[in-house]
């Protein structure tokens, strides 16, 4: 026959145990609080400091001559915006069509960025990154980090100075047109 | 200040002018300091492109209002962006405060403090940059000479540390924060707004009434319904009449209203109209300026009638008419002894004329120079890389004219004064399509000389604009281009020396332009009948092929979004009533033909070859992409090996463009996987690898690669090389 469970001293030990947790978690350095976002079968976060609003998708006009993950414009409460393509643009190949537009912003330019679902708002702390990862390959992908659950952090900051939402003479990948 | 030869009221005008202008500039420039901070080197040069641009363009304006040593400084400004991109980033951001010293000195120049503290920045900036001191008619102030010692970037002087200089009365006039941002207006036609006004506020009580009466006549229906049968059956008829005479009011007060709001809008347009010749101070000393420094003689012809222009849109000419004249001196014009030798006046000609075409205004900037070397602007865009020897051989007359709009392109290897680095016509091609319009360039025009022809709407308030659907999206057309619709069978298309043309009538026919194809790249829709917008651009006449015309709407054009800029063959966009997006398409682009290697209807399509192109890194499976589509393939991509196995079980294709080092299923793998299954042996298989090894060859084709080609300078004429070769032996 086991021994009586005394219930109470495992409650106990069971809230000091939670009260540390609540202690490392005041310890912990906060890297970034995101919203995380699914395209296709990625999970991505877009840093709160940089996001507008979220929106229902709206039809997207279509350009000639727009660099592979740019989608268009739409118009947003009669603002015209472009329209990014987040799954061809962290080359998952275009997933169809996207039900939510996310308008993030930085430095007073503004762009739409395409998704599938919307899963949380988490904080994302620094001991949950993973490390090592080449910052080339981050750079190239406008991620700034990947958490250990597998969310890539976006680095709005350089997808918005990025050529690759650069579409018309100004530059964009057009090394392959003819004048 | 510099010297000035202009009186104190046309002074003070400029300066007016130039206050507004350079308030936006030194905007831009402090917001690409601020973004330069911690920048990556790829960013650095995007941006010290840019700032180029600004900084370049505040000179041309400082000069203009006689503000000699802002212009200077602005020049070393320049000078000092260009040097940042030779910096580290430690280096780089030591040197951000020195030039954010100088915009603030130029603010101050800007909004009338005077220019000490601006003559003094740019001792600094060109002390910085290793370039000699330039020697000015007044004297350095002291504390400038003395930071000639160091050779690290001098520590920033704020505004406050400096004496500003006494205010004459011209300065005072630029001062005040208010005079900047108005606007003249016509007695009559604020009188003409304001009348509308009012008859729209006396419209409005009236609906207001009507509301009431709506109210009443509700009270009479409930009155009616409790009432007995027989009193019902009595009083329906009198309530149907007063029903009826409600309505016709109402659709007396909705016209009235609608005839008024078109009315006050248009009052309004006219409110914000400006004439053109207002410029005309601003564009005679661009000239004059121009001319004295490379010591030339011209004169200046402006025919501007009575065009009238929003103030915005003039205010947004006003930099690319400038840049169009210096330009137009400085290598449109030959030296005085070149004139001589070739029989011409010595005086140089330059004429500036515009007219109201529709909605827009067509002004001409010609002169009676050298025209334009073709040949010496393909042999300088080469030079500059801006396209390779054969694809210039290639070129037309007008694909060469079109790269001297290239940014960064110039035919001048030395910096000068007055057209600076080769920075101008891009700004000038970018200046107009902000503002919906468009440039072109004419080897000879009306004076025998280059003539540059810029298109620019009359208002951006609003403009009339045909809208029509093409592979179901809805297109805007101006109004003004657009001659007349019809529709035509099928059968009324006929292909003349790989034209499609339309035959109208018995004696018209017109080349045909699939929308679809033009403006998105995808083939047109077929059917029995097709509906056919006639439009004209200046003197070529074509037809549009649209799946549906909807209807004309008076919209306000807006701008591409910021990352968009010229997109060929689309003007702006506008905003629907049910909130979609219109895009604007650009008649004079569709009329150029530029876009006539896209396939036009699926039937074409059907000889398009078929290339997988799989790569991981994702620039490089873009620029592939890019590469080969541009080339007329039909081009899918894949992130990896195993992403691509599993496209070529789901798809059919020509060939397979693979990178060689992928995580999983590399190259190699991928190919001898696609060799060892049998419905895709006839898959044509190039290998595109950083691996330049002779081994590494030899395991490509051993694996089964019909082509390899190695990345570097070449590898874009390569890999077309070998698709093309493989896909059309």
């Amino acid at each position: 026959m086991s021994p009586p469970v005394d219930k109470q001293s495992i409650l106990r030990e069971r809230a000091h145990q939670l009260l540390a947790r609540r202690t490392d978690l005041v310890e912990r350095e906060l890297y970034e609080r995101v919203v995380v976002v699914e395209v296709g079968r990625e999970r991505l976060g877009l840093p709160l400091s940089r996001l507008r609003e979220i929106v229902r998708a709206t039809p997207i006009s279509r350009l000639p001559d727009l660099p592979a993950c740019m989608l268009g414009i739409c118009a947003v409460r009669g603002e015209v915006v472009s329209v990014v393509d987040l799954a061809e643009l962290q080359g998952s190949g275009r997933v169809g069509s996207s039900p939510f537009l996310a308008l993030v912003a930085s430095a007073g330019r503004t762009i739409g960025l395409t998704f599938n679902a919307l899963l949380e708002m988490r904080d994302v702390f620094g001991d949950e990154l993973v490390t090592g990862l080449p910052e080339a390959e981050l750079a190239r992908a406008c991620t700034r980090a990947v958490t250990r659950d597998g969310v890539s952090l976006l680095d709005i900051d350089g997808l918005l100075s990025s050529e690759l939402v650069l579409a018309g003479q100004h530059g964009g990948t057009q090394w392959g047109r003819t004048p | 200040m510099g010297s000035d030869t202009v009186n104190d009221d046309l002074s003070a005008q400029l300066r007016l002018i130039f206050r507004e202008e350079a308030a936006e500039l030194l905007g831009e420039l402090r917001r690409i300091l601020g973004l330069l901070r911690g920048a990556d080197r790829a960013h650095v040069e995007t941006l010290v492109a840019s700032a180029l641009r600004f900084a370049h363009n505040l000179k041309g304006a400082a000069g203009n209002v006689g503000l000699a040593d802002t212009e200077r400084t602005a020049h070393a400004l320049e000078d000092a962006f260009l040097k940042l991109r030779t910096l580290d980033a430690a280096a780089l951001a030591e040197a951000l405060p020195l030039l954010g010293a100088a915009i603030s000195a130029i603010e101050l120049a800007a909004e009338g403090q005077g220019e000490a503290l601006a003559a003094s920045q740019e001792t600094l900036l060109r002390q910085w940059v290793g370039l000699p001191a330039v020697e000015r008619a007044k004297k350095a102030p002291a504390d400038s000479a003395r930071t000639h010692e160091t050779q690290q970037p001098p520590p920033v002087q704020t505004p406050q540390q400096t004496p500003r200089e006494p205010h004459d009365g011209a300065q005072q006039a630029a001062v005040d924060p208010h005079k900047a941002r108005t606007i003249r207006i016509e007695a009559d036609r604020l009188d003409r707004l304001s009348e509308s006004v009012s008859a729209l506020l006396v419209t409005g009580t009236d609906l207001h009434r009507r509301s009431g009466l709506l109210e009443k006549f509700r009270e009479r229906l409930e009155h009616h319904a409790a009432v007995d049968e027989l009193e019902r059956n009595r009083s329906h008829a009198a309530l149907v009449r007063t029903l009826d005479t409600l309505i016709e009011e109402q659709r007396q007060g909705l016209g009235a209203f609608t005839r008024l709001s078109q009315d006050l809008h248009a009052a309004m347009k006219r409110v914000r109209l400006v004439p053109l010749d207002s410029l005309t101070a601003s564009l005679q000393r661009s000239v004059d300026e121009a001319a004295r420094v490379l010591h030339k003689t011209v004169d200046l012809e402006l025919q501007f009638s009575d065009v009238e222009l929003d103030k915005p849109v003039l205010d947004g000419l006003r930099d690319p008419l400038m840049h169009l004249l210096r330009n137009a001196v400085d290598h449109g014009l030959e030296a005085v002894d070149t004139r001589d030798l070739l029989g011409k006046p010595e005086r140089g000609l330059i004429r500036v004329s515009a007219e109201v075409v529709g909605n827009s205004v067509r002004v001409v900037v010609a002169d009676d120079g050298r025209g334009i070397d073709l040949q010496g602007v393909a042999r300088t865009a080469v030079a500059r890389g801006l396209a390779s020897a054969a694809q210039a051989a290639r070129f037309d007359d007008e694909s060469v004219l079109a790269l001297i709009f290239a940014e960064g392109f110039s035919t001048r290897t030395e910096t000068t004064q007055v057209s600076g680095r080769g920075v101008g016509l891009d700004v000038v091609k970018r200046a107009a399509a902000e503002l919906g319009g468009s440039v072109r360039a004419s080897i000879r025009g009306p004076l025998g000389g280059a003539a540059f022809t810029l298109v620019v709407p009359l208002s951006l308030l609003s403009t009339r604009l045909l809208l029509v659907t093409a592979d179901d999206q809805v297109y805007a057309l101006p109004a003004e281009s657009v001659e007349r619709v019809t529709r035509v069978p099928k059968l009324a298309l006929h292909i003349v020396q790989g034209m499609h043309m339309a035959r109208l009538n018995a004696s018209e026919s017109l080349r045909v332009i699939w929308l679809s194809s033009a403006l998105s790249g995808r083939p047109a829709r077929e059917s029995e009948h097709v509906n056919l917008v006639v439009c004209t651009d200046a003197d070529t006449r074509f037809a549009l092929v649209v799946d549906e015309v909807v209807q004309t709407e008076e919209l306000t054009v807006r701008r591409l979004p910021w990352n968009f800029a010229a997109i060929p063959g689309v003007t702006g966009a506008v905003v629907l009533a049910d909130g979609n997006v219109a895009v604007v398409a650009d008649a004079a682009y569709l009329a150029a033909g530029r876009h006539a290697k896209v396939v036009e209807t699926e039937h074409a399509r059907e000889g398009q070859r078929r290339v997988l192109v799989v790569d991981d890194s994702m620039t490089t499976r873009t620029l592939h992409r890019n590469v080969l589509s541009f080339a007329g393939y039909q081009v899918t991509t894949a992130h990896d090996g195993n992403h691509a196995w599993e496209l070529l079980q789901q798809m059919e294709f020509d060939a397979l463009v693979s990178d060689v080092q992928m995580p999983g299923l590399d190259g190699f793998e991928l190919t001898r996987k696609v060799r060892a299954t049998p419905h895709l042996r006839q898959l044509k298989v190039i290998l595109v690898t950083s691996l330049d090894a002779a081994e590494d060859m030899q395991r490509g084709h051993a694996a089964g690669a019909d082509e390899y080609v190695v990345k570097g300078p070449l590898e874009r004429d390569a890999l077309l090389s070998a698709v093309s070769k493989q896909l059309h032996a």
